[in-house]
């Protein structure tokens, strides 16, 4: 049975339409927006980061001496430490999960399934305004006298302590987190709900499309270890404020120890499956875009979504592999490196699946295509190079480098940041009405792509060499000196990668004023939000549709009515002998 | 629709519960670690926590889980007057818990058992303030519906919410006898 809300007009006033909106597509964009201006925030960060490891001790170029006037415009060690921490804070907790699940999530869970809104509208509202309560308190942080959080985004005890970091920057970090957490939570209750009540009629589990499986996933992970992290936080939040000994030891803990590696374990059993949670809504986005752009049906539906399924269960099982340098027991870290082994087998699956889907097809290179292949091809270099962290031989080698930093780049960053590129061209026509402009989206795909590769290889390559990471001059190490050429590389990859994104702004802002309009179906899918008019009006459908097939009904030879596709509110055309 | 209404509305509390049920759990695992990791509970030199205002915190949350429920079964059955009357004992008791909280700390001070002491008192600080603050937000619930009890006409038409806040307020209860267990008589 599917429940349909009543529908109501439309709100008129400004604070209504885009303050407190219940819309959930007006909250999709405040979430789009949201992530772009944090996207930016991350992103002139990792600029600064990678300008002081290839040229140390120099100027940052035209802002520099604005920033740091005391040190004219060489970022100082502690802001570097500063610096690489919200860096990653930022990326994934206020680019990366908001970009992908809070706008693309609200924006097409209700549209994809055919539903008129979220189950729960007013919970949607408030999980962007917790959201947002949390993006000030951490951008406060930065205007402290002590200045924001510097003990990594893991902020790891006894760093994260009072002890390692002095000052209200990590407590505004703590407080920032619990909250979005808060808002989180708030999202997955809903996401949940609304595809286990809200489907249309006829829109069975097999039925929704790979997009919505993804989500719904993610959405489940993070209801469970969401809360996990809160915990953790907030003790760390009491050691901060009220001298409790939670995580504090040796000479720091005056009066009994805690067990700062407690803190690790509480923070990785959450930390690993966020991995799956950022990335699982992009896997379902890219399933979903290789079928359309090679007009073929998704090779292997069932098992993708299966196998996807599977990866999210085993995510649950593997946090160990992060702590392998913690004087684990053996059996332990054994136990654990067969487990991480073993996702690779449902990971597997999938990436074959895809290629399968691409195989022998039509390929039409859109941007959204081209976009999802970028994401093929990280994903995969990305995949390949975790088997060396999940091995614990490996890892004890690799443990700290760059060679981390290498991998969880291509994973959790260029992946998922593709992903969020090939959903935005791709539902940007639904969202806005117009068309992106495709040379500028090219552009911005070769610039984005050549840039990020040449940023997350060449850092695979120096932490091979034995590279550190959070090390603000690795080069006073006589050894690490041969590594400069090499940084210097990555860094000019990094400001192509950074200048690839001018063509992207631009492309959006100025499509959404003066694009070509887009028509009801550009891309020619079939799946719900494209049987509706573009933009959507107020509440989506008016009846709620009725879905007779499933959503990558291409290249049927039985169809005869000048399209290669169906709707899924069309029944499946039959061959005569059927 | 009423009946599909209610059942989005289960869904959204089952998954909100094991949310805030991974959040306990986490701190029970917490305490497990620390518990297993000492060689004696609790650490040498530091005195056992006074058990009275525990038990009296124990009692007063099964009496008001009753009362809440009794609450329920009279919203359920549209009485108006024993729901109130249970809706304040529900409420008053809560009350009571926080008073019974609030003396717990101050005794806790008394026996030298600060949020400074070692990690057997930070345990014990922190596992109640985490608690009382979710029954803080309980009885925001719980007075809103004290609200709504005085106005006859939304007698029984705010079944999802009364039941909701029910099954939270016996969450937490079952949280508070966990907890007493784990932290006091183990």
């Amino acid at each position: 049975m599917t429940y349909v809300h009543a529908k109501h007009d439309a709100p008129t006033t400004f604070w209504s339409k885009y303050i407190v909106s219940y819309d959930h597509k007006v909250i999709a964009k405040q979430f789009l927006w949201y992530g772009i201006f944090f996207l930016g925030v991350g992103g002139l960060m990792a600029l600064l980061i990678r300008w002081t490891l290839a040229f140390p001790g120099q100027p940052f170029p035209v802002i520099g001496h604005m920033l740091f006037p005391h040190t004219d415009g060489v970022v100082p060690p502690d802001t570097y430490a500063m610096l690489f921490s919200l860096h990653g804070t930022i990326m994934i907790f206020y680019a990366i999960t908001p970009i992908l699940i809070g706008a693309f999530g609200n924006y097409c869970i209700p549209l994809m399934i055919g539903a008129r809104d979220m189950a729960f509208p007013l919970l949607n509202m408030l999980s962007f305004h917790f959201a947002a309560l949390s993006g000030l308190i951490l951008l406060a942080s930065l205007f402290l006298p002590l200045g924001g959080a510097a003990a990594g985004w893991t902020s790891y005890p006894t760093l994260s302590t009072l002890i390692g970091s002095p000052g209200l920057g990590q407590t505004f970090w703590c407080l920032a987190i619990f909250v979005l957490g808060i808002s989180s939570t708030m999202g997955a209750i809903n996401y949940i709900t609304t595809i286990i009540s809200f489907r249309a009629p006829g829109m069975g589990y097999f039925d929704m499309p790979l997009t919505i499986w993804g989500l719904w996933l993610t959405a489940i992970l993070n209801a469970i270890f969401i809360p996990v992290l809160g915990a953790g936080v907030l003790l760390l939040l009491f050691d901060r404020l009220f001298g409790t000994t939670f995580f504090l030891a040796g000479a720091a803990a005056t009066s009994g120890t805690g067990d700062p590696i407690l803190f690790q374990h509480v923070f990785w059993i959450f930390g690993h499956p966020e991995v799956y949670i950022l990335i699982l809504p992009a896997w379902g986005i890219v399933s979903d875009l290789l079928s359309f752009f090679a007009r073929k049906p998704a090779f292997g539906y069932k098992a993708t979504a299966l196998s996807m399924t599977a990866v999210t269960v085993l995510s649950t099982l593997v946090y160990g592999h992060h702590m392998f340098t913690t004087q684990m027991s053996p059996l332990l870290t054994q136990t654990f490196m067969t487990l991480t082994m073993t996702i690779s087998i449902p990971s597997a699956v999938f990436f074959a699946n895809w290629l399968g889907t691409i195989w022998r097809g039509s390929i039409r290179f859109d941007s959204p295509m081209l976009f999802a292949l970028g994401v093929v091809f990280v994903f995969g270099l990305g995949g390949l190079t975790g088997l060396y962290l999940g091995t614990v031989t490996t890892d004890l080698y690799l443990h700290d480098t760059y060679f981390v930093v290498g991998h969880f780049h291509y994973t959790m960053a260029a992946s998922v940041l593709l992903g969020g590129f090939a959903a935005t061209y791709f539902w940007f026509p639904k969202m806005f009405g117009r068309m992106m402009n495709e040379t500028w989206a090219k552009v911005h795909f070769w610039l984005t792509m050549i840039g990020l590769n040449g940023v997350f290889f060449g850092m695979m390559v120096v932490g091979w060499g034995g590279m550190h990471r959070r090390l603000y001059n690795p080069f006073v190490y006589e050894f690490m000196e041969k590594l400069i050429p090499m940084n210097t590389f990555i860094t000019w990859s990094a400001i192509l990668m950074g200048i690839g994104q001018l063509p992207f702004v631009y492309n959006f802002i100025h499509s959404m004023f003066y694009g070509e309009k887009a028509s009801e179906n550009p891309w020619q899918v079939g799946t719900l939000e494209w049987t509706l008019p573009s933009p959507p009006i107020h509440y989506n459908f008016e009846e709620i549709p009725v879905v007779k097939c499933g959503p990558h009904e291409f290249g049927n030879p039985n169809l005869n009515n000048g399209r290669d596709f169906q709707y899924q509110t069309e029944e499946l055309v039959k061959g005569p002998q059927a | 629709m009423k009946a599909q209404t209610q059942k989005s509305h289960q869904i959204a509390l089952s998954v909100a519960l094991i949310s805030w049920g991974m959040l306990f759990a986490t701190l029970f695992l917490g305490y497990a670690v620390y518990r297993f990791q000492m060689p004696q509970w609790p650490t040498a030199g530091v005195r056992t926590a006074p058990l009275q205002w525990p038990i009296i915190s124990t009692i007063l949350v099964v009496l008001s889980s009753v009362s809440c429920h009794l609450a329920l079964v009279h919203y359920r059955t549209l009485r108006s007057a024993p729901f109130r009357v249970y809706t304040w004992i529900s409420w008053c008791l809560g009350l009571a818990f926080f008073v019974s909280q609030f003396l717990f700390w101050e005794n806790l001070s008394q026996v030298g058992l600060y949020t400074q002491s070692g990690i057997y008192a930070s345990l014990l600080h922190g596992m109640t303030w985490i608690h009382a603050a979710h029954m803080a937000l309980a009885m925001i619930g719980l007075t809103t519906i004290l609200f709504l009890a005085y106005r006859e006409s939304s007698m029984g038409s705010r079944q999802t919410l009364v039941s909701h806040l029910t099954t939270f307020w016996h969450f937490l209860g079952i949280i508070w006898i966990l907890m007493f267990i784990v932290l006091f008589i183990l």
